[in-house]
């Protein structure tokens, strides 16, 4: 569903992303760990279409940067940064059309209610705490309903409830036959969700390993982060 | 297209009902156009209005005129292309590029954003034509003209500098050359007004030859937009429709090769659109003008430590220090080359008509004092008072207050040297006088520090424009003993001693400022 081959990202003398290579089949959620400036975000943000990079990514068959393959994926960035003349309704009016969805005021409506935005339907984006941008940024890259989900650090910021309700959002578009991939600095934070944890290291994957691998070797995961990181691997 | 013109409606709706309901946001602006709409109509209502206040000869009008579009060009282009470019904003990035929309249709939509928020000054600025029209003896329609010319001007850079940016690809060596490219633009003036300058024997007639030769309207762009607007007021109808024709071809044929070549220019604007996020979060935190916020270029570390200071002093220095690191010229802000060029270029044009260096002088103080009452001295004083560990130094609250803000008021005084000596050159004025200047500007340095750190201290973070108003007239009441004082000291001083009475004038307003500034202070750190 989501395939990076080979992808380098470099600026200037500096290689953000070192040849990087891993799949994420539909109906599995990969966890892409590693310390701040390892290389995830960037490689978040290739994938989202927004970096030159080398190599070649695939969204469900796609070339990253194709409209089909952006109709396919939402990308839940870092920081969230909603419009600030645009009230809430409205940032999903702007997704219904600029992804040509027909029926997203239908869609919009329970997404809004189960992430508690309809109290706040009719409020700016400036206006919203940023746990509350947070929750609208997510509401945009799931209402066109997508196949492939990134999230950059998606529980920054969000209340307890939140968190909660988007680990279960998590769930369900796997169940559901997404493919997610998530970027976390806080691999406790993602303990009971992953399928696949790839770890970074200096923009490299250092280490990739399913849950399957885990229980059958043992292995702590935990431990195996911080041996890579801490450089005693 | 839908989507992009759904969210150009409603973001433009939303802000224009956000605006009128704000009235801390409306009310200045009303009173700005209330006061700009009198002077027009005073203007328009005076007699004398055909008069002008002094009379400018159009050849040195042409020269200013390319000078001040070639200006806007280079900043556009030189900023844009240190990917800086400030058409999108972070949440474009997050919410369109990401989506479906094509990369020309999000183009399109941030040079019509960009037009509509451009749109929004010009008419201010339109309304300020005829006083401006009046000064420079032109008709209220070629100064509308000229204004209009800047707005078009800032457009099509921008529209350039992203090209420009798009072409480079991200390449070090083409960006490198781009630049270079903009710098040759900006330089073919420079190098035919000297040369013309210099091919005409020197002397006033010398530069209005060279200011008012058409060559300077084939510089790229901006001499183009600049000869399209001075050559039809001057009735050259076919010289201004060949450069209006030759920027509608050129911008006709970046976009052709933009969208022919279908190219990829999110990765340049991630920075810009960063950046403008810091920016506008900076502005809504400041609420007013402030040209020193922390410049995004990667600082290099030249020399490591403070070096001196101990206890309150040691925010000085460390002040000293993060200022050499973000430039070696680190007196020589933004803010201070705005202030340099108005009152330098006031001081030019004034001394055909008033040649006595002493007034010139003085006319150069106040009208840099009177564009520092715009200008904010908060930004060492507002970085560390956001800072817990600013309370937690055990030293007493004035001493820090005072050392805090010692760093800026430095940096004014400094600037007031280069000021005034470059004035006084203008008007020449002795250098005795010169210093004198930079002595009054000096307490002025004081002065504006301490009131701005007290303004800083009681609006806080969240400063309201009308209220920032009210304390530009109280900063205004507050210098008006100083000047009635350097009057008097000037008078009284020269009755004794002639040849020092304009020392008598600085140290009376200095000594004013400086007194003034300590209760300030002494305020600011007590609230």
């Amino acid at each position: 569903m989501l395939e990076l081959k080979d992808v380098t990202k470099t600026y200037g003398k500096l290689t953000a992303n070192d040849h990087i290579s891993f799949r994420v089949s539909a109906g599995e959620i990969a966890v892409l760990l590693g310390p701040n400036g390892a290389g995830k975000s960037t490689a978040i943000k290739c994938i989202a279409g927004l970096l030159r990079f080398s190599g070649e990514i695939t969204v469900a068959g796609f070339a990253n940067r194709t409209p089909q393959a952006r109709r396919t994926f939402g990308y839940v960035p870092e920081i969230p940064a909603p419009y600030d003349a645009l009230t809430v309704w409205e940032h999903m009016e702007f997704i219904g059309r600029a992804y040509r969805i027909a029926d997203w005021a239908a869609r919009a409506e329970p997404l809004l209610e189960r992430m508690e935005l309809t109290a706040q339907r009719k409020k700016l984006g400036k206006e919203l705490s940023k746990g509350m941008q947070q929750k609208l940024s997510i509401c945009c890259a799931l209402l066109p309903a997508p196949r492939v989900v990134l999230f950059d650090e998606p529980l920054v910021g969000l209340d307890p409830h939140a968190i909660k309700e988007l680990k279960a959002v998590i769930l369900e578009l796997r169940a559901a036959g997404c493919a997610v991939l998530i970027s976390t600095h806080m691999l406790d934070s993602v303990e009971d969700l992953w399928d696949k944890a790839l770890i970074m290291m200096d923009g490299k994957i250092a280490a990739e390993r399913t849950r399957a691998d885990i229980a059958r070797t043992g292995e702590d995961l935990e431990e195996l982060f911080f041996s890579i990181t801490e450089g005693r691997a | 297209m839908s989507a992009v013109l759904f969210l150009l409606r409603r973001t433009m709706k939303n802000e224009l009902l956000s605006f009128f309901r704000k009235r801390s946001r409306f009310l200045p602006y009303l009173l700005l156009v209330a006061v700009l709409l009198f002077s027009a109509f005073a203007t328009a209502l005076d007699p004398d209005a055909d008069e002008g206040l002094f009379t400018l000869d159009p050849r040195a009008l042409h020269l200013g005129y390319v000078a001040v579009q070639g200006f806007f060009f280079g900043i556009s282009m030189f900023s844009c292309l240190q990917r800086n470019a400030v058409l999108f904003r972070r949440s474009d990035v997050g919410l369109l590029f990401v989506s479906p929309v094509p990369p020309r249709a999000a183009l399109a939509y941030g040079m019509l954003r960009q037009a509509g928020n451009g749109l929004a000054a010009l008419v201010l600025l339109l309304l300020y034509a005829p006083t401006y029209g009046r000064m420079l003896s032109l008709p209220t329609a070629h100064a509308a003209g000229l204004l209009a010319g800047v707005g078009l001007m800032l457009l099509v850079s921008q529209f350039f500098a992203m090209f420009c940016l798009s072409l480079a690809a991200g390449n070090p060596r083409r960006l490198q050359l781009l630049r270079a490219a903009a710098g040759a633009c900006l330089a073919y003036a420079v190098v035919v007004a000297g040369g013309l300058y210099l091919r005409s024997g020197g002397g006033w007639e010398g530069f209005l030859a060279a200011a008012g030769s058409p060559l300077l309207d084939a510089a790229p762009v901006y001499g183009w937009i600049s000869g399209a607007i001075l050559q039809g007021f001057a009735g050259n109808w076919a010289a201004a429709a060949g450069y209006a024709g030759l920027t509608l071809l050129c911008i006709a044929a970046a976009t052709f090769v933009f969208f022919r070549r279908n190219i990829f220019f999110y990765e340049d604007v991630l920075d810009g659109a960063e950046r403008a996020e810091e920016l506008l979060a900076a502005r809504r935190s400041n609420g007013n003008l402030n040209l020193n916020l922390p410049s995004s270029r990667k600082l290099r570390v030249r020399g490591e430590g403070l070096g001196h200071g101990r206890g309150a002093s040691a925010f000085f220095f460390k002040h000293l220090r993060e200022a050499r690191r973000q430039s070696l010229f680190w007196p020589l802000d933004a803010a201070f080359l705005l202030v340099f060029a108005v009152s330098f270029l006031t001081v030019l044009l004034l001394r055909r008509e008033t040649p006595d260096p002493f007034l010139l002088m003085v006319v150069g103080y106040v009208e840099s004092l009177y564009m520092n009452l715009f200008l904010t001295f908060t930004g060492d004083w507002q970085r560390e008072a956001q800072r817990p560990y600013w309370r937690l130094v055990p030293e007493a609250p004035l001493r820090k207050a005072f050392w805090t803000c010692a760093h800026t008021a430095v940096k004014m005084a400094l600037q007031g040297v280069v000021l005034f000596a470059v004035i006084a050159w203008a008007a020449s004025a002795s250098p005795g006088l010169a210093a004198c200047a930079a002595l009054a500007y000096a307490g002025a340095a004081l002065f504006f520090t301490s009131c701005s750190a007290l303004v800083h201290r009681i609006l806080g973070e969240s400063k309201r424009g009308i209220l920032v108003g009210l304390f530009i007239v109280a900063e205004l009441l507050l210098l008006l003993p100083g000047i009635a004082l350097a009057i008097l000291g000037y008078f009284l001083g020269g009755s004794f001693l002639p040849p020092l009475a304009p020392l008598f004038a600085a140290l009376a307003i200095f000594l004013w400022d400086a007194l003034v500034s300590v209760p300030l202070l002494l305020l600011a750190s007590r609230c």
